[in-house]
C-alpha cells in the first residue's frame, strides 16, 4: 500500500516527503479541497481558486508544515480555512478603501459574476441559500460532515474548536437547515 | 428532513462543484510559477543579520577609538625609553634647600618674638 493511499497511514511529518509524493496527495484530494475552498469563500469561485493556489503554495514552500498529528486531509482543510480567512480579511480591507473612493451604486453594477455563479448550480440553489443563512461555524461543520464525510471530531480539528462546540454547532445547524429546506416550515 | 435527505442534497451539490472545479494541473502550474517568483524575488529572511552585525561591530570600534584618544595622546606604537622617561610629577621634586621650611624649635616660647634673638640663632 502506498503511504499516501490512506489519510490515516500518511505520515510525511515522520519521514521526509518527496515533492512528487506531495503533489500526488494534493491531486488526489483536489476535488475535496475545491469544495471546501468554495465553502470557505462564500462560494465565490474566483476567490476559492486564489485561496487554493495560495494554500498549495504555502505547503510546497514549507510555510505550512504537516506535523503528522492528524490526517493529511484534516490538516490540509485547516490550512485552506486559515488562508481563506486571511483572504477575506484582505478583501474586506480593500473593499473599505474602495468604498471610500467610489459610490455604492457603481459597485453593484459589477457584482453580477456572483449571481451567475449561483445560477450555474441552480439545482442546489435552495441548499446554498439555506446554508448562507446559517452562522459561519454551523455552515462549516455541516459542510465538513455532510459534504466531505468527516466525523464531528475531525471537523472540530479542522475548525480548531472543541468537540463539544462542534457538536453544538452541528446539532443547531442541522435543525435550522432541515427547517429551511422543508417546504411549509421555511420562514 | 432527516440526515439521509440532507446527505442527498449535499451529494448533489458536491457533484455540481466537481463539474465546475478547475483542473489540478492548472492550479499546480500557477503554484509552481508563483513559487519560482517567490524564491527568486524574495531575499532570505536572514539577509539582515550579517548587515546588522557589521554595523554594530563598526560602531563599537569607532566608539572605542574615540574613547581612547584623549587618554593616550602619544602615538600608541612609540614607547619611550626608560632612561629618558620622566614622570609627569617631576616638577614637584625640584626644590632647593632655601625653600625648605625651617624646622620648628624644640624649646619654643611665647616670648620668642619679643626677646632679642641671639647671634647664633640668627645664623641658623
Amino acid at each position: 500500500m502506498s503511504p499516501i493511499s490512506s489519510d490515516t497511514t500518511f505520515q510525511p511529518g515522520v519521514r521526509q516527503m518527496e515533492q512528487c509524493e506531495l503533489e500526488r496527495a494534493l491531486e488526489r484530494l483536489h476535488p475535496e479541497t475545491w469544495g471546501w475552498a468554495l465553502a470557505c469563500c462564500g462560494r465565490e469561485k474566483e476567490m476559492a481558486e486564489e485561496v487554493l493556489q495560495n494554500s498549495y503554495l504555502r505547503i510546497i514552500s514549507g510555510r505550512a508544515k504537516f506535523g503528522g498529528t492528524s490526517s493529511l486531509k484534516t490538516w490540509l482543510f485547516g490550512v485552506i480555512r486559515l488562508t481563506a480567512r486571511e483572504e477575506i480579511r484582505r478583501r474586506k480591507f480593500s473593499l473599505k478603501r474602495f468604498l471610500s473612493s467610489r459610490s455604492l451604486d457603481n459597485l453593484r453594477d459589477e457584482s453580477t459574476d456572483a449571481d451567475e455563479a449561483v445560477e450555474r448550480v441552480d439545482g442546489s440553489r435552495a441548499l446554498i441559500e439555506a446554508m448562507a443563512s446559517l452562522s459561519r461555524r454551523q455552515q462549516q461543520v455541516l459542510q465538513l460532515v455532510f459534504y466531505h464525510g468527516m466525523t464531528i471530531e475531525d471537523a472540530a480539528g479542522v475548525m480548531h474548536i472543541s468537540l463539544g462546540s462542534a457538536r453544538t454547532h452541528y446539532e443547531r445547524g442541522k435543525k435550522a437547515l432541515a427547517r429551511l429546506l422543508t417546504p411549509g416550515l421555511a420562514p | 428532513m432527516n440526515d439521509r435527505k440532507l446527505g442527498n442534497e449535499f451529494d448533489a451539490l458536491r457533484e455540481s462543484d466537481r463539474q465546475s472545479a478547475p483542473g489540478f494541473e492548472t492550479i499546480w502550474s500557477r503554484v509552481k510559477s508563483a513559487e519560482e517568483i517567490d524564491v527568486s524575488d524574495t531575499p532570505p529572511t536572514t539577509w539582515w543579520i550579517p548587515l546588522a552585525a557589521s554595523v554594530i561591530i563598526g560602531a563599537l570600534l569607532l566608539f572605542g577609538t574615540m574613547r581612547q584618544q584623549p587618554l593616550s595622546p602619544k602615538q600608541p606604537g612609540i614607547t619611550p625609553s626608560i632612561t629618558t622617561w620622566q614622570s609627569p610629577t617631576d616638577e614637584l621634586l625640584r626644590t632647593t634647600g632655601q625653600t625648605m621650611p625651617a624646622p620648628a624649635s624644640i624649646f619654643s616660647s611665647v616670648l620668642d618674638g619679643v626677646a632679642p634673638v641671639s647671634r647664633s640663632r640668627e645664623l641658623e
